[in-house]
């Protein structure tokens, strides 16, 4: 009897375990690998997981950028310091710059501290930083504008990623120029 | 008496001559890091006649070169484009502010440290107005988060 009832439960129990645990630890991994990245920071290679546990605050632009980036990092900045400094240390803004050709990892280090002391700024070769961006959404293209004196400008997308501590998507702005809708989405994620 | 009459209207009469109807205000460059060469200025601008002025050009010895831009969107995208001048409709402010319209700074002179400030940065105007601004304070992108 007791034979024919574990001949019937295991296959209930195995599909159970399959549906409800197997398959979303699968597609779990599936979603944190597509967001992962390997960069170079000027103290080398940095993952995405490096900051497991922590809440990584992802925004893509380039240095040069006189307006939409200083503005997008002022915004981050600005929310963060709204919070007290022990729930701040849960977060680690990250600057990915997608003009590697004039952003070294050393000047992407200061440019990051200029705007908040603990972010840091990444960057990588422009093959990796299309299909990264891609994976993330996020769109970036060189502009060469004739009328101007500027070598290029780089149009970009304007969003802020905030992952959650596994390295999956949480949120995801669109250009916010207001410090409360950032302060509100960090303030979700703790 | 009449001729005292008379001085009062000469002087009405070269003040309306003189007297701008276009006005800067709240003006400022925005800091930006040691080592980075472009930056951008920001301010609002009151037009109080009533014909359209258009902003031609901007001067000063902090950049190499001004030029006056725009933001528009391409797709997704954000782009910044040079435009030939920034119009000011009659009896209206328009706005010079981060993510849309602004005065950009190509090839700075000198680091814009926040609380420092810019001694000349003239405005030239379509009406003739030219508006020489000489105390233009450098503030950081943090303050206008601020406003």
């Amino acid at each position: 009897m007791r034979k024919t009832l574990w001949f019937i439960l295991t296959p209930i129990l195995l599909i159970a375990l399959t549906i409800f645990v197997i398959i979303p630890y699968i597609e779990e991994q599936k979603t944190i690998a597509h967001y992962a990245f390997k960069l170079d920071s000027s103290e080398g290679h940095v993952k995405l997981s490096d900051f497991q546990g922590k809440i990584p605050i992802i925004y893509f632009g380039y240095m040069y950028c006189p307006d939409i980036c200083p503005t997008s990092l002022s915004v981050i900045a600005s929310a963060l310091a709204k919070l007290p400094k022990d729930k701040a240390e849960n977060f680690q803004l990250i600057f990915i710059s997608v003009d590697p050709n004039r952003d070294t990892p050393k000047a992407l280090k200061e440019y990051a501290h200029y705007f908040y002391s603990y972010a840091i700024g990444l960057t990588g070769n422009e093959k990796y930083l299309k299909e990264i961006t891609q994976n993330y959404g996020a769109y970036y293209a060189k502009e060469y504008d004739s009328n101007s004196t500027q070598e290029y400008t780089v149009a970009h997308t304007s969003f802020i990623y905030i992952m959650d501590k596994k390295g999956k998507l949480a949120h995801k702005l669109a250009h916010p120029q207001n410090t409360n809708d950032v302060y509100t989405a960090l303030l979700e994620m703790l | 008496m009449l001729k005292h009459t008379f001085a009062v209207y000469i002087f009405l009469f070269t003040t309306a001559l003189y007297s701008s109807s276009i006005e800067v205000i709240d003006a400022y460059i925005r800091a930006v890091p040691i080592g980075l060469p472009n930056s951008a200025a920001f301010m609002k601008i009151k037009n109080s006649s009533n014909k359209i002025v258009y902003l031609q050009k901007v001067v000063s010895t902090s950049a190499e070169k001004l030029e006056l831009h725009e933001h528009v969107m391409s797709g997704a995208m954000m782009k910044m484009q040079h435009i030939p001048t920034i119009e000011i409709p009659a009896n209206t402010t328009v706005e010079l502010k981060p993510g849309g319209l602004h005065v950009m700074l190509l090839g700075l002179t000198k680091p814009l440290v926040v609380d420092d400030f810019i001694n000349d940065f003239s405005l030239f105007f379509s009406n003739g107005d030219v508006i020489q601004l000489k105390h233009l304070p450098i503030k950081s992108a943090m303050n206008e988060m601020k406003h």
